[in-house]
Order: structure tokens, then sequence, then C-alpha cells
């Protein structure tokens, strides 16, 4: 499975960014291969309709979880839709927030 | 026909303040274009006698038509749509109706409906005619509601236009086809800025303009040079004072044309000179 997380940075100590949207990055995690790759947020600057964007990201990427901190209401309908779940992250940097996964510990948004 | 738009840039520099007085005081139609905040109304204190509801094109999707090709999702610019795993999904408030979306659709899934945006009011504050364009909670897009407001208020005469903040979409649909703007400038760094962008609009539309300059402390050398610069003409100036910001505070017009006159008189005797001039 692959992990959307939404980064401030391009490498596994970034921290986790704080609007999902208006991310600079995005980390993929692969639970199999235990690595990250990572995209610039091209619709970072995108008058709105940014989450949007990302969301339709994360559905053709057929990610299998997304992880982030705050997810506006657009984006949100359409990761529902498509049954994507989402976990809140707590503070922290990627590699924190990918143990805490798979510890089970992280809090299901949706 | 003679349209006037009183625009600034930056937010709270005086427009209304400006519009309600002059139109008020020449009897001119007032329209409240500034639909995301129209306010215009609490000053002139009209009769409203008629109200419009404004719609704007949406595209309704047939999901059992629908074969998740993609195209539409490609082509709306405005991120009003979405595919996820159950179809299509569309996001009203972003939709710039533009009916691409329809044209590439090649299973025929794709039809018209309609969505209230806003309404249009008319009314009447003794001799004047006032209208306001006002945006419905929640939406984004102004300019079909600007446009409506614009388009309903037509009529020999002269019209004043309280336009919208700012120097985008909505300052733009405020300022299309009109005949003369007045700029109201505030003497402020972030002012200046913000009357610069303006400026540069308008100097693009081709649209003649004078400046008042508000909150005056009779000591702006920057936005002065750069008036004369830009050989815009500079009617006056209104002095930051105690009485004009209470005046404006209760929404005493009468209290406002008081205190503006007789700057009014001179100002709108300079526009309507400019006028003459500009028509063929």
């Amino acid at each position: 499975m692959r992990i959307m997380i939404s980064a401030s940075d391009n490498n596994a100590d970034a921290m986790v960014s704080e609007h999902f949207g208006r991310s600079p990055y995005f980390a993929f995690y692969s639970e199999i291969q235990k690595h990250y790759d990572f995209l610039k947020n091209s619709s970072i600057n995108h008058e709105s309709g940014a989450g949007i964007s990302i969301a339709q990201l994360a559905v053709d990427e057929k990610v299998g979880a997304i992880i982030c901190k705050k997810l506006g209401p657009k984006a949100l309908r359409i990761i529902q839709e498509s049954q994507i779940p989402v976990y809140e992250s707590p503070a922290g940097t990627l590699e924190d927030v990918v143990d805490a996964f798979k510890k089970g510990t992280l809090t299901r948004l949706v | 026909m003679y349209d006037i738009a009183v625009i600034s840039g930056k937010g709270g520099t005086g427009k209304t303040l400006v519009a309600t007085a002059l139109s008020a005081y020449y009897g001119w139609d007032y329209i409240d274009c500034d639909v995301e905040a129209p306010n215009g109304a609490l000053f002139l204190e009209p009769v409203w006698e008629e109200s419009y509801d404004v719609s704007v094109t949406i595209p309704d999707i047939d999901q059992k038509k629908c074969t998740k090709c993609g195209a539409c999702i490609r082509f709306c610019r405005s991120h009003a749509l979405a595919l996820t795993m159950s179809g299509p999904m569309f996001s009203p408030e972003l939709c710039h109706s533009c009916m691409g979306c329809e044209v590439v659709c090649e299973a025929k899934a794709i039809t018209r409906s309609t969505r209230k945006i806003g309404v249009v009011k008319q009314g009447r504050a003794g001799e004047q005619i006032v209208w306001e364009g006002r945006l419905d909670i929640q939406e984004q897009i102004a300019p079909p509601l600007i446009h409506k407001v614009k388009a309903l208020s037509r009529r020999d005469g002269i019209r004043m236009l309280d336009g919208p903040p700012g120097a985008s979409c909505n300052c733009i649909e405020t300022l299309k086809g009109i005949d003369y703007a007045l700029l109201v400038a505030e003497p402020t760094r972030f002012g200046i800025h913000d009357f610069k962008a303006t400026v540069e609009v308008l100097q693009r539309l081709g649209i003649p303009a004078g400046v008042v300059i508000n909150r005056s402390f009779g000591d702006e050398e920057e936005i002065r040079s750069y008036i004369g610069r830009k050989n815009l003409s500079l009617l006056g100036s209104i002095p930051f004072s105690e009485s004009i910001a209470r005046a404006y505070g209760q929404g005493d017009l009468q209290m406002l044309l008081n205190e503006l006159q007789p700057s009014l008189k001179e100002w709108g005797g300079q526009i309507l000179d400019r006028g003459e001039c500009c028509k063929r």
C-alpha cells in the first residue's frame, strides 16, 4: 500500500505540513519498499480548488491512505466518495507519523 | 447614457462615501456593484420596489450515461469537476459556467441546469433610483451578478457605479463599457500600492479617470506626483476628519452631504465637463 502524506519538504525528516491542498510537497510512502517518493505541489498557488486537484491526485495515484493535518470540505467530499481513509497527523516528521501509522495509533478522520 | 464607476484598489478607502454622496447630491442613479458587500443602501435608505433572482448555468451530469472517461475533468480549469470512484463529482461554487464539459462529453451525459447565486434589487430613495447586486452567502464568483445589475439598471441618464475593492475580475466587470472612472485614493503605503495597480488596469482598458484623495493629511507628495506622471486629473481631496468619520459611521447621508459640500458640486462638474468632451 502507498500512503500519501502532506509534507513541508522533500525528505523523510521533513515535518508534516499544516494544510493538505496548500502543502509544499507530497510524500508517497511505499509500505512494501519502505521508500518515499516526493512530488512538488503544483497547485499550491491556485486561487481556489487546490484541495480538489490534490484530492484528484490521490484518487489517480490510487493511494491506500492519506495522512494530513487539515483537509478542506471540497477535497474531503472527493476522497470520501473514493473511499480513501484519511488519518489525522500529530505534529512530527514523516518518519514519526509513518511509525505511528504502522503501530495503528493515528486517529482516523474519514 | 453616461456611466461613472467609483473604484479604489484597496478596500475601505472611501468608495461608498464618495459614490453615495456624489450620486445623491446630483440625483444620479446609484448602482451598487460591490456585490460581495453592498452597503450603499445603508446611506441612501431606498424603498425597494423590485427584486430579481440571478442564476448561472451549470452542468447537470447524468451518472447513468457517464462512461467515466475523464474528458470533462481534464477540460475544467476551474477544478469544479473531479473524478471519483463513483463517477464525476461537481463543485458548483467553483464553476465558471463555460460549459466546456458539455462540449467535450462524447457520451452526451452532460446537459445544462441553473443555480441561483444572488439577487438584484431596485428601489427608490426619494427621486433617486438605487440598484444593488447582492451575492448569496458562500458564493465565490461575482462577475455574472455584477454583469446583471449593470444590465438591468441601464437607462438614459447618468449612472454612478459603486465598485468593488481590488483590481481583479470583479473590478474589471464593473469597468466594462463605462465612460469614466473615479478613483478614491488613500495616501497610505498599502493604499498607494493598490492605487497604482488600479491605474494600470484603467490605462490598459483606456478609461479616462479622475482622482479624489480621501483621508488627506495635506502631505501626499508620492501619490500626487504619481497622479501627475500618469496624466490623471486630481479632482480634489477629503480631509482626514473626525466629523466625516463620525457621520459615515452613523450612516448619516445628510451630515455627509453637509460635510462634503461644496466639493461634491465641483467634482461632479469636472466629471461632466470631461464627459461632454469625450462624447462622440
